[in-house]
């Protein structure tokens, strides 16, 4: 045998075989064979993956509802939604539920005027009002369903619920004294932040402010960022378009500090420590036909613009750890920085409701009948799992 | 032989034609003039006339502050406002304006320069608050009526903390008001009670002009009525109810009258003792919707600022109002423009002061301090504004301007030319950009004590009694 050469271990029983190495040879050949194409599953499953991940990012219905849904709340938990069969979303709905781990939508707390929810772990706080809107109580519905529980009655024209884990806000309002007065603010609607901890039965007046609404407040209440409380402020200013104000507050109370201001009605979203805002476009030659988006990190912190170009009277959220903004003509990804938005695949006529969780965006389209819920998988494993979910369901 | 025609052809010419008629009507060719203008003349609006417009003899330019609100210091355009609600001339030509939604007492000099002289805390539609003591720690609640009394102390209404206050020697003190019951968000609503300053309660007082006697007169706008402030702080009424309303805007009249603007009775008022009488609805002219605030022009002469068709007027005798200086289309809005009258925009004016041919406008939703000059602010120059949306009287040379009259259409201006004055002085309609800092005109605003007219809401303390 030359130098060099392999010798192959006879393995073949037949004699003729053994009689012939070089023939032996070329019958175990398959085995560097298949080591040349270690790469073709590889492909496959790089293949499978992209597919499963285009697959997986595609809209999927989550929940067809029979109302029209006109609030959208998401935590780890599942997916919580007003709805309502009535014309004016504005006189409340009843809760609906869709858990995440899956199962049908269930109503958990039927009723007609329920206005606002904040989820609250195993609990859903809502804000019920009378059929005039003009007093309501804060109710808190178990999440599996079951009696709910009236924790504060008598609130004047409540409205903007938001929780954490201990404490819930909303505001109260009380309308105009004189009609046809507009130069004092004192005789305007006026609106009081107040906050009560989850644990306790007492309630606290954060702040108070003049001028909203008759019909209540117009704002958005943001949360708790550091130990201060974060909220907008529309100004409905007599005889001009408005506009709103970012405040903070001390938890503890003290100076309220003005965090931002821009004309118009903007909303505001709070996520890990940054405030992202919309504002009147800086691009547009109608600043308010169009709005930008902006973040500051954190919140009092110097603003940058991230993106622009987009419907105003949409509503933020988060998802993947990136932030969207749903409005009337789809879902936009907010850039990171500075960029053209990139509009999600169009599912129907938007309703500006979005709301983000475990990866996925949530958002609310119109139909002839009631309202389509439907998800996107945005975040990669999202993705996956949702194509996951679809082959085995098929 | 007589040629016969195919009955086919027939039939489809006259469907073409009663199809041609039909398409012309639906589209309004046919019968056009009649569906437009009906009867009317057919001016530049759907409804056939010409909607009334301000003198293009005045012009009116942005003196201090700018459309944006906010809250700074400054010359001119650079000072920020947020909701100013009155305004008053002082004898040294400055202006004093209170900041209502900054709860700030701001003085703007003749050079255009504004100035915060009391007030602090929270801005911008946070809640004020009440703190007696040095003017620059002292704290306001919407002050909505201001005036300047004896010896220069700045009167004015501290109208959220339902208190008359006092500013003087770079100190603010009550003069009289107490606390009163809070609302379910804790804020004050007031009360009703005469007496000795602090015992004496009041209810969102607004406007108050001083008497020459040393006396305030206060619009008590929440218990609509008429309190007389002595100067010593006690409170008594002067009349409530019989016909009050919304008392927000109040001047003295050359005969010792008061002349009030009340805008939920729609109308003006004249006091006199404690009766109250509306003025009586010019017989030529239009006149204003919501009388928000009032001021005396030469000549005995009124002006008025109009908070929902966000205008103002001049109302001479009782009998010719003018529309002096901005623009009634259809649904009149509120905006922002300087310019001649005609062209020029507010956004719920709500105070007037005028001093020395100026009239200063509290431009409540555009935050800014403007003034009013011009030929036109004379009232001997005053004809009538027609009728809103209604028939215009033919003017010579204007096209379209004329035309027969609307049937049923409501009242109208008898014998009134149209318009006032529309030729206007070379220049007058030239002044369309916003002016920079330093006053219209170029010159400082005011410029002391008015000569020759009654004590209007600037008059000081032991001025001449009107």
């Amino acid at each position: 045998m030359a130098p060099g050469s392999r010798q192959f271990p006879v393995m073949s029983p037949d004699p003729d075989v053994r009689r012939r190495p070089d023939s032996s040879a070329r019958m175990v050949a398959p085995q560097p064979m298949l080591a040349r194409v270690w790469w073709l599953p590889l492909l496959l499953l790089v293949a499978l993956a992209s597919a499963a991940y285009v697959v997986g990012g595609r809209p999927r219905p989550a929940a067809q509802t029979s109302g029209l849904v006109f609030a959208l709340g998401a935590d780890a938990r599942g997916l919580l939604w007003l709805e309502t069969r009535q014309t004016d979303p504005a006189a409340g709905g009843s809760i609906f539920t869709l858990p995440g781990d899956g199962g049908p939508p269930r109503c958990v707390y039927p009723a007609e005027h329920v206005t606002d929810l904040a989820p609250a772990g195993e609990r859903v706080l809502a804000l019920e009002v009378d059929a005039e809107g003009k007093t309501g109580s804060l109710v808190d519905v178990p999440r599996a369903g079951g009696a709910a529980q009236q924790l504060f009655v008598g609130l004047p024209r409540p409205k903007g619920l938001v929780a954490d884990g201990r404490s819930a806000y909303w505001t109260e309002a009380l309308p105009a004294t004189m009609p046809h007065v507009w130069h004092i603010p004192a005789l305007g609607p006026k609106v009081l932040v107040r906050s009560a901890a989850l644990s306790g039965n007492a309630t606290a007046g954060l702040l108070a402010v003049t001028e909203g609404s008759d019909a209540g407040f117009t704002g958005k209440l943001l949360g708790v960022v550091g130990e201060r409380f974060y909220w907008i402020d529309f100004i409905h200013a007599a005889g001009g378009p408005g506009w709103s104000v970012a405040r903070a507050v001390p938890l503890g109370g003290g100076t309220v500090q003005a965090v931002r201001s821009d004309p118009g009605l903007q909303t505001g979203f709070l996520d890990r420590g940054a405030l992202y805002w919309t504002a009147p476009s800086e691009d547009a030659g109608d600043p308010l036909a169009f709005c930008c988006v902006r973040r500051a990190s954190p919140p009092d912190a110097a603003a940058v613009t991230l993106t622009d170009w987009l419907w105003p009277g949409g509503t933020l959220c988060e998802a993947g750890g990136r932030v969207y903004y749903g409005s009337l003509d789809g879902v936009w990804a907010v850039p990171e920085r500075l960029a053209k938005p990139r509009r999600l695949e169009p599912v129907g006529h938007g309703t500006g409701l979005v709301a983000g969780r475990a990866g996925v965006v949530y958002e609310v389209v119109g139909g002839a009948k009631g309202s389509l819920i439907t998800g996107r998988a945005v975040a990669p494993t999202a993705r996956l799992r949702a194509a996951w979910r679809a082959i085995s369901r098929r | 032989m007589k040629k016969q025609v195919n009955p086919i052809i027939g039939a489809a010419i006259l469907i073409a034609v009663i199809g041609g008629v039909l398409g012309l009507y639906t589209r309004g060719l046919l019968g056009g003039r009649k569906l437009r203008g009906g009867g009317m003349g057919g001016g530049p609006t759907p409804m056939g006339s010409p909607p009334p417009e301000g003198l293009r003899t005045v012009i009116v330019t942005t003196l201090a502050g700018w459309v944006r609100p906010g809250y700074a210091d400054g010359k001119g355009l650079q000072a920020r406002f947020n909701g100013p609600s009155a305004i008053t001339a002082a004898p040294d030509g400055s202006l004093y304006a209170c900041d209502s939604r900054n709860h700030r007492l701001r003085r703007v000099a003749p050079d255009g320069t504004t100035t915060t002289v009391a007030g602090s805390g929270p801005v911008d539609c946070l809640p004020g608050g009440f703190a007696d003591g040095p003017a620059e720690q002292a704290r306001l609640s919407n002050p909505s009526g201001v005036c300047v009394g004896r010896e220069g102390a700045v009167c004015f209404a501290d109208t959220g903390n339902h208190r008359i206050r006092l500013l003087r020697d770079g100190r603010v003190s009550t003069l009289a008001g107490g606390p009163t019951p809070r609302d379910a968000l804790g804020f004050e609503r007031g009360g009703f009670r005469d007496g000795p300053g602090p015992e004496a309660r009041f209810c969102y007082p607004a406007a108050l002009v001083v008497t020459g006697s040393g006396d305030l007169l206060v619009a008590d706008l929440g218990n609509q009525a008429i309190r007389q402030v002595a100067p010593d702080g006690r409170v008594s009424t002067v009349a409530r109810g019989a016909g009050l309303k919304n008392p927000t805007g109040l001047a003295l009249l050359a005969g010792g009258g008061l002349r009030v603007a009340d805008s939920e009775a729609a109308a003006l008022l004249d006091l006199t003792g404690a009766a109250v009488k509306p003025v009586p609805p010019g017989r030529v002219g239009l006149p204003p919707r919501r009388p928000c605030a009032v001021c005396l022009a030469p000549g005995g002469a009124t002006l008025v600022a109009d908070a929902e068709w966000h205008a103002i007027f001049g109302i001479k005798g009782a009998s010719v109002s003018v529309l002096v200086a901005g623009h009634l289309p259809q649904r009149p809005g509120p905006g922002y423009g300087d310019g001649t009258g005609d062209a020029a925009r507010f956004a719920r004016p709500c105070a007037l002061a005028y001093v020395k041919g100026t009239a200063y406008v509290a431009d409540f939703g555009n935050n800014c301090i403007r003034a009013v000059t011009g030929p036109g602010l004379d009232p001997t120059t005053w004809e009538s504004s027609p009728e809103p949306f209604g028939p215009r009287p033919p003017r010579r040379g204007v096209p379209g301007a004329g035309g027969g009259g609307r049937p049923g259409g409501g009242r109208r201006a008898p014998g009134g030319p149209g318009g006032g004055p529309q030729g206007g002085p070379p220049g007058a309609a030239g002044g369309g950009a916003p002016r920079g800092p330093g006053g219209p005109g170029g010159g400082p605003p005011g410029g002391g004590r008015r000569p020759g007219g009654g004590p209007g809401a600037g008059q000081p303390f032991g001025g001449r009694k009107g």
